[in-house]
């Protein structure tokens, strides 16, 4: 419990005294609060529509591409800005340089906490504008494979049982890992996506290993205790790992909206759907009404 | 007499490197006539609705290849010797002198439930796999395969404390890993089939 305090404070400490920490290419690199400070503060507008109602703030920080290239930090296809609080955004090199992130010091004339710096965005949404910023890691991209074996996560589910999903009240489904454990592997990185798009990489073992699958109906939201809310993902649609995809099918009408959610333009016309007992071979926009789907576990191509 | 032995230990060894190949994984059995060929024609004759195969070489290489890439490889026998070849595959996929075909189907035909683990469920393959460590993936031609080298022991059970093992027939069995043996597509426990493995929940220390 000590040992615990103690390094409560510290890790507080060195939030304070260190301001956030980048790590690039195996080297760390400290830019104290201090330093922060000391850069030429850049000003900008937002305008935001939260809960229905309008919210405009002025941010006054240190543009974040400056920040990089002082430090030669170009060689990157994107940035994980992690939180104090385990939170975790990705941005890509063109978003950095096209959207002009800072990292805030100042809000609406009110110096910010150095505890809470955060990152702000123009014109991306703001479960961008990571709050608490702990460090950033710079790493090479995680290109979405096409997925050749994709796999129906309601059918996969059929035969199992819905239970209590605890910590979470009142909540029933399935955890993540009895729908993937079979399926995928957990080396590699977990690409997840919502009905409406919203979408994040996972590392399986930080983020993914006690995340369930909270049914609401036919649909499900993935939660998990590894990971703030601010990345749960509402009505999840589709996880992909290599190769290889969970689809949550009832989520789509037809093959071409997953395709289309997943923005994979290029696909053969034909696949091989499979049940437990057939294979057969259909036309790609066959709707998922027809009866050729009703007993398909999976599809190849 | 020491020629006698030397020669018998020879002839062990030989028939140990040109045996035919092992075939395990989530089959419904292991009796199974291994045909050369394309690999596609082979592994979808043992296991129809095969999803992926994990093809392992008397030195311990493997290569983990997805369903839809079989079609790629061809099985050759040799002098009975066993080897896996591609062109379109990335190299790993050559396995000289193949001494196991472990073949994945999901959902596996059969498969352990596992109360009070971390996963709910293990299957022949997935089991198997576990005694292999990754070596890396390797891509060519927009396919992707995985490079495993076999690790002196699985650790599956390491960690874990049994507390019940429940055969296929409702029989308990109180027995500890060690009692447990994997038969190439099923686990036994004192020749019983097993169905289902309850693990102690490990009280937390401060």
């Amino acid at each position: 419990m000590k040992k615990t305090f103690l390094l409560g404070i510290i890790l507080m400490c060195a939030i304070q005294i260190f301001g956030i920490e980048i790590i690039s290419s195996g080297k760390k690199i400290i830019i104290s609060s201090e330093k922060l400070e000391k850069y030429e503060q850049v000003s900008l507008e937002t305008h935001l529509i939260k809960d229905g109602k309008p919210k405009d703030d002025k941010w006054l920080g240190v543009d974040l591409v400056t920040i990089l290239e002082e430090n030669n930090i170009t060689d990157y296809d994107q940035i994980k800005f992690y939180s104090n609080d385990n939170y975790m955004v990705r941005l890509k090199k063109e978003e950095i340089y096209s959207h002009k992130p800072i990292i805030a010091l100042n809000r609406n004339g009110e110096k910010i906490d150095k505890t809470h710096i955060r990152l702000v965005v123009p014109d991306m949404r703001d479960m961008f504008w990571i709050s608490g910023i702990a460090y950033l890691e710079t790493e090479s991209s995680f290109e979405l494979q096409f997925p050749h074996n994709i796999i129906f996560a309601e059918k996969y589910l059929a035969d199992k049982e819905q239970h209590n999903l605890k910590p979470f009240k009142d909540a029933t489904g399935f955890n993540f890992a009895e729908l993937t454990n079979e399926i995928l592997p957990t080396d590699k990185q977990y690409f997840v996506i919502g009905r409406d798009g919203v979408s994040h990489w996972f590392e399986y073992n930080n983020y993914l290993s006690k995340a369930v699958l909270i049914s609401k109906g036919d649909k499900f939201d993935m939660k998990s205790i590894q990971m703030p809310g601010g990345m749960w993902i509402d009505d999840i649609a589709a996880i992909i790992v290599g190769s290889k995809a969970i689809i949550f099918q009832n989520q789509f009408n037809n093959l071409e909206e997953v395709m289309e959610l997943l923005k994979i333009s290029e696909y053969p016309n034909t696949i091989q759907l499979r049940t437990r007992s057939e294979k057969k071979n259909i036309p790609v926009n066959l709707p998922f009404s027809e009866n050729d789907w009703q007993n398909s576990l999976k599809i190849i191509w | 007499m020491i020629k006698k032995i030397l020669i018998v230990i020879s002839l062990i060894i030989t028939i140990e490197l040109f045996a035919i190949p092992k075939i395990s994984g989530d089959l419904e059995t292991d009796k199974i006539n291994l045909n050369s060929g394309n690999f596609a024609d082979v592994a979808f004759s043992i296991l129809p609705f095969c999803d992926a195969a994990l093809v392992v070489g008397f030195d311990g290489t493997a290569v983990y290849i997805p369903s839809y890439a079989f079609k790629f490889a061809t099985l050759e026998n040799i002098d009975d010797v066993w080897n896996l070849k591609s062109d379109f595959l990335s190299p790993v996929t050559n396995i000289r002198n193949i001494s196991e075909i472990c073949l994945q189907q999901v959902p596996a035909n059969y498969s352990i439930k596992l109360a009070n683990c971390e996963i709910s469920q293990i299957s022949p393959f997935l089991y198997r796999l576990g005694s292999f460590e990754l070596l890396g993936e390797s891509e060519k031609n927009g396919y992707t395969v995985r490079k495993y080298k076999l690790r002196s022991e699985n650790d599956f059970w390491n960690g874990k404390t049994i507390d019940k093992i429940i055969s296929t027939n409702n029989k308990i069995y109180q027995a500890t890993a060690e009692n447990i043996i994997f038969q190439n597509y099923y686990f036994q426990v004192e020749n019983d089939t097993i169905s289902t493995i309850i693990f102690k929940i490990e009280e937390k220390t401060q």
